[in-house]
Order: C-alpha cells, then structure tokens, then sequence
C-alpha cells in the first residue's frame, strides 16, 4: 500500500506538473529575500565589536553552509526511496541535486578561507569542521563522477544512490565536529534550541539571507530536474507533449 | 535597527579595510548563482528544440 501511493505521487510526469507551478514563487520570493537579507546586512547590521566588517560574509557563509548539508541529507533521503521502493524520481532528483550541492559547498568553503584571512590570519587550517566540509564537496563530485561512468543509466542510479547513503555519515560529523574537537572555526552561533549567542541586529538579516538562500536553491533545484527529467525520458509521449 | 553602518558610499565600498574581503565573496556567489541559472535555462531550452526537431 506504501509503495503504491509512493508510486502513484511520484511520477515524473506530475512532478513535472506541480513543480513548474511552484518554480514563479519559489524565485520571485527567494531572490527577493536573499536580496533583502543581503542588503540588510551588508549595509544596516552594525559592525562587529570584535571581526569589524570581515564578519560582513555570515549573511553569505552560513546560509550556503548550512545548504551544503541540507542538500545531501535531501539527497540521501531520495536515495532509501529509491533503494527501497525503486522510485526513479528519486535518482533523478539526486542527479539534480548534486551539482547544486557541489556548486553551495565550494561557495561555503570559499567564502571561509577569504574570512578566515582577516579573523584567523589564514586562508586554510586542516581543522575538523573545515575538512569535514571539503569531504562533502569530494562527495558530491564522486557522486556525479560515478553516475557519469555508466553507460546503463539504472545501475548507475542504484550505485550513485548507495554511495549517497554510505556518505551521509559525514553530516553529523560536520555538524558536531565543532564540538567534538578543539578547532578553529567557531561553534554555532545560532542554534534552533534556542541558545542563540547573536545579536537579533545580526541575526534577523541572516535569517532573512537563509530562507532567502532555501528559496533560489529550490527554484535552481526545480529547473535542473526538469532538464535531467527531459533528458532521461525524452522519448516518452508526455514529454513530447509538454515541450 | 535600520540605522546606515556607513557614513559615506566610501565607507562603505571600503569597510575598514575588509571591503577587499567581502566584496570578492558576494561578488563570486552572485555570478555563480546567476551562472548556473542561465546555463541550465539554455540547456533546457536547446533540449526542447532537439525533441520538438525530432518529433516533427
């Protein structure tokens, strides 16, 4: 019965469907709101008492941050569904994803070490959090490097989804490596328990920035998996008929 | 709460100095942000074009 109604709400075709209704709304207010965000705290949060301006990139690193794992536990739940029930949709959406992922990670790690610079006086340090993070980048590339090396398309979904699966062991270790080790990047600042150590001058313009961040990645998101959708069944009748 | 941190447009393109270090960073992410958007709307449309071709 589960795997019937599975079957049933996730077939491309729908998909498809509902999505390319969602994707307006999904850019309009996510573009709008990183925008505001970013203008909000680049130019009206105040100056930090001990980073100065520097601390000017949390409105960008930490929405792509926390993304950067939002995206591969997305991934990795796409990945049971589809070794589970076999729901193709949920390959494509891993195939969709990664890249996006890829693209949020590089733009996380990035935009810290050119923080690290002024804060830290380096630009890298082979600390937990940030080799953590530079795993789940080599992640995401193996996991478009190893769906790319297989000419039949439904073994490399099922070996693309279990290495999703094996790999998503990183994101605890991410998200508590400030915690389990002595590093030099900073604990969370903010926290969704609620012991939050930032000023809301700063935080209300970096919430702003990461549900503004969520919004354009979906919308971004929405689009790759119709042209990875378009390209895996291009030859079926309701493709032909959409385009 | 929405007082200007800057006094001037100076100031601002500056930022004490760490102007060099947050602009390069917003700068980048908007282009590969906006990059990838175009990419993608124009291999999806290329892709339409080659199944309408096929098609008719």
């Amino acid at each position: 019965m589960i795997t019937a109604f599975i079957h049933k709400f996730s077939s491309p075709k729908s998909y498809v469907r509902v999505t390319a209704k969602l994707y307006p709304f999904f850019i309009v207010f996510g573009v709008s709101l990183l925008t505001l965000g970013w203008v909000w705290g680049l130019l009206f949060a105040p100056q930090d008492a001990v980073q100065g301006n520097s601390y000017r990139i949390i409105f960008l690193h930490v929405p792509s941050s926390i993304f950067a794992q939002i995206i591969y536990f997305f991934m990795s739940v796409c990945a049971l569904m589809h070794l589970v029930w076999r729901v193709k949709l949920a390959a494509y959406l891993i195939k969709a994803a990664a890249p996006i992922g890829a693209m949020i990670t590089f733009i996380a790690l990035f935009s810290g070490s050119i923080w690290g610079i002024p804060t830290w006086g380096t630009w890298w340090q082979w600390d937990a959090r940030i080799t953590s993070t530079l795993i789940l980048f080599i992640m995401y590339l193996g996991v478009l490097t190893l769906h790319g090396s297989f000419s039949n398309l439904e073994k490399a979904d099922r070996l693309m989804s279990i290495l999703v699966v094996v790999g998503v062991v990183n994101i605890p270790i991410i998200k508590k490596s400030v915690d389990w080790w002595s590093t030099l990047h900073q604990p969370a600042s903010i926290s969704v328990s609620g012991n939050t150590s930032i000023d809301p001058s700063m935080l209300y313009p970096l919430f702003t920035s990461v549900i503004g961040m969520g919004l354009t990645l979906i919308s971004l998101g929405i689009l790759t998996s119709h042209l990875y959708i378009f390209l895996r069944e291009k030859n079926k009748k309701w493709v032909l008929k959409y385009v | 709460m929405f007082n200007l941190a800057f006094s001037s447009l100076n100031d601002f393109a500056h930022m004490d100095g760490h102007g060099m270090y947050v602009w390069p960073v917003y700068l980048l992410t908007i282009l590969i942000i906006v990059l990838s958007f175009a990419a993608v709307r124009t291999k999806i449309k290329n892709l339409r074009m080659r199944i309408k071709n096929a098609s008719s």
